[in-house]
């Protein structure tokens, strides 16, 4: 791996803090809010937040991936989910919680145990020491080079999934109840 | 740079905070939001590993993968939960408690 300037290093460092007390904190007030409205607009930080961390680790383009169809096609499915679902009243749309304390528990016992089992491994220092001679081919061209050669049958299935997928979520939400047949009439 | 366990601890915190919002939640999109970190959670880990590897573009195929599938998998959740608010007129799960027949 070449070596970097001293300044970017220290920016890597100052940014992965930033954005993962971001990602955590966001993610917390959601566990521990009770307003779904604003459950909603703490995932677009979120999503954000990670985003960040893939551009820190050299993948922009999944970076942008994750904006674009998180934050800009997942979010908005679920802000139209969470309209549709409430009647349109004056009032706060809230949630409630149930089993926190166990809840809770369990997952800091789980938490620990993934720690511990993972943090016993070394990594090596020195990452990647052979790697694939890509012939100085980084970046965006690289994995859309990858993604044709070595990936084009999950790259051909997910076409085919999201196809699926597509035409099962608009026949889902199209049907119309027995109750609804009988208004239309 | 930044060792890998600090990523590590990120992605099993995200992880696990997830799993804690699908169990204590009671609203199905907040569910639904809790199941979104979760796979958020493992696509961290996938880019983070990736430039350990052989072939560096692994982990970020594998992540753009993800992330293709988190989308399908909301759509056709978001239908499936527009159906049983038709039916139950609410979306509290402690009060869909009932299966047909």
């Amino acid at each position: 791996m070449t070596t970097r300037p001293v300044p970017d290093i220290i920016m890597n460092i100052i940014l992965f803090y930033i954005l993962s007390v971001i990602i955590l904190a966001s993610a917390l007030l959601i566990l521990f809010g009770r307003n779904i409205i604003y459950s909603v607009y703490l995932l677009v930080l979120a999503f954000v937040g990670i985003a960040g961390i893939y551009i820190i680790n050299n993948a922009e383009f999944i970076a942008v991936t994750q904006i674009i169809i998180y934050a800009g096609g997942i979010l908005i499915l679920l802000v139209f989910g969470v309209m549709l679902t409430n009647r349109v009243s004056g009032d706060k749309v809230l949630t409630g919680s149930s089993n926190m304390l166990a809840a809770l528990m369990l997952c800091a016992i789980l938490f620990i145990v993934l720690l511990t089992a993972v943090l016993q491994v070394q990594f090596p220092e020195n990452p990647n020491p052979h790697p694939v001679d890509s012939g100085g081919i980084t970046g965006i061209q690289g994995l859309g080079i990858q993604l044709m050669t070595d990936f084009i049958l999950p790259f051909e299935l997910a076409g085919i999934l999201l196809l699926v997928a597509l035409i099962g979520a608009s026949f889902l939400a199209g049907k119309k109840t027995e109750s609804e047949e009988n208004d239309t009439r | 740079m930044i060792p890998v366990e600090n990523y590590i601890v990120l992605s099993s915190a995200l992880f696990v905070i997830g799993l804690a919002i699908v169990i204590v939640k009671k609203n199905l999109i907040v569910v639904l939001m809790g199941i979104e970190f979760m796979l958020n959670a493992s696509g961290i880990n996938f880019i983070v590993f990736s430039k350990m590897d052989k072939n560096i573009f692994t982990g970020q195929v594998f992540t753009l993968f993800i992330i293709i599938l988190a989308a399908a998998e909301a759509a056709v959740a978001l239908a499936i939960i527009l159906n049983v608010y038709r039916h139950f007129k609410t979306t509290d799960i402690d009060k869909i408690n009932q299966l047909k027949g």
